[in-house]
């Protein structure tokens, strides 16, 4: 089960991932398109997984969250199973440089309902608020038309485009580059 | 790409001051590589220990080491530990840039392919202030730029600049590479935030040129 929240939205709240977790993670690898985000082109089993969390992702330059519906007696700390439900996965790289780049995964089953959006806002705000980056960044794969409507509502910019970057889904695809500046998230 | 690759980033050079009052630094160094592959005017030569000297000097020069994104000093033992780990790793390859006029080859620079098993592996290179201007950067990178389509199956090329950058962004012009993207105020060098440029080069695009 995820740890405590560290930042509350309307709808959503982003907690902390914890190592138990690693079967909602996985879920993300089975998604093609999700997982390049990763940098990864094929599926993780669950050790794999458990190796990720334990390394990369509690690096202290990586800050990831998994975002979540509470119940409404759900506590702030450490919710039960039946106190909350994992629906997305956000993790931000790189937040002590100029700019971090963000990847989120909103799981199939919650899919439709304004959680890629909410999910991303509120890592974009906590990014902004705890460590100061200049800019973000995200990518885009070309196809994957869900994830360019969260990243273009939550404010980000078509900065690029790059050719034929990625092999995905039996093509080469290309990935638009999105970015958003301190000035613009704080003036929206 | 970014994300949780983590690797630092390999600016290409982009500054094009001539000026410098640092001496050239070719005579100080011992005898570089053997050739790997050969351009008109340069030669691309296999990077060995006794070159940490040189390319130290390279990267801690502000208008070379800044352009490339570094910003911090680097040891000679720096240097030399990152040419061991390249000998390790077969998803990157560096070449010394050596200009063979006389009856030794000079060093001026250094060309480098990241990534190869990416789709699209990233190239960067610099030359040392003293050297630029004189079209060795296009001929070096070019030559780097056929043996990775020829040796490697990979889709494309790309390589990044901090904007300004007419030298550098000169040279992927020349060679034929296709401005893709801007990316606003994305790194902070030389006391601003400044824009990165980004380039791409298909394989069809090289082989139709």
């Amino acid at each position: 089960m995820p740890g405590p929240i560290v930042e509350a939205g309307d709808d959503l709240v982003l907690r902390t991932v914890e190592r138990e977790d690693a079967e909602f993670v996985q879920r993300l690898f089975a998604d093609p398109w999700a997982r390049v985000g990763f940098q990864e082109h094929g599926h993780k089993n669950h050790a794999e997984v458990e190796e990720l969390l334990e390394g990369d992702l509690e690096e202290r330059d990586t800050a990831a969250y998994l975002a979540c519906v509470d119940d409404d007696d759900a506590p702030w700390g450490h919710p039960e199973e039946d106190e909350t439900t994992p629906v997305a996965f956000v993790a931000v790289t790189h937040v002590d440089r100029d700019r971090p780049g963000v990847n989120h995964w909103v799981a199939p089953a919650f899919r439709g309902e304004g959680y890629g959006v909410e999910a991303l806002s509120l890592a974009v705000d906590t990014v902004l608020r705890t460590y100061d980056p200049n800019t973000i960044g995200v990518e885009v794969v070309a196809g994957d038309e869900a994830t360019r409507e969260h990243v273009e509502a939550v404010g980000f910019v078509e900065e690029g485009r790059n050719r034929e970057v990625l092999f995905v889904e039996g093509e080469y695809r290309d990935v638009y580059q999105y970015g958003l500046l301190h000035e613009e998230w704080e003036g929206r | 790409m970014a994300a949780l690759s983590g690797g630092e980033p390999s600016f290409v050079n982009a500054t094009h001051s001539p000026e410098t009052d640092l001496v050239p630094l070719s005579h100080l160094c011992d005898m570089p590589g053997t050739v790997f592959r050969r351009g008109d005017r340069l030669a691309l030569r296999t990077v060995e220990h006794e070159d940490a000297e040189f390319i130290q000097r390279g990267h801690n020069h502000p208008d070379v080491g800044v352009t490339l994104g570094l910003n911090r000093p680097e040891s000679e033992t720096e240097a030399e530990a990152n040419i061991e780990d390249d000998e390790g790793d077969p998803l990157n390859v560096g070449l010394l840039v050596c200009l063979e006029d006389g009856d030794e080859p000079t060093p001026i620079g250094k060309v480098r392919l990241s990534n190869l098993h990416h789709t699209r592996p990233e190239i960067s290179y610099w030359i040392l202030p003293e050297y630029q201007g004189e079209g060795y950067g296009t001929e070096a990178v070019g030559v780097l730029v056929d043996y990775a389509f020829n040796a490697h199956e990979i889709r494309g090329l790309q390589a990044q600049a901090f904007a300004p950058n007419e030298g550098s962004v000169g040279v992927l012009e020349n060679l034929g590479f296709t401005h893709e993207g801007q990316l606003r105020d994305a790194r902070f060098r030389n006391g601003e935030h400044v824009d990165v440029v980004w380039y791409g080069l298909l394989r069809e695009e090289w082989e139709d040129d």
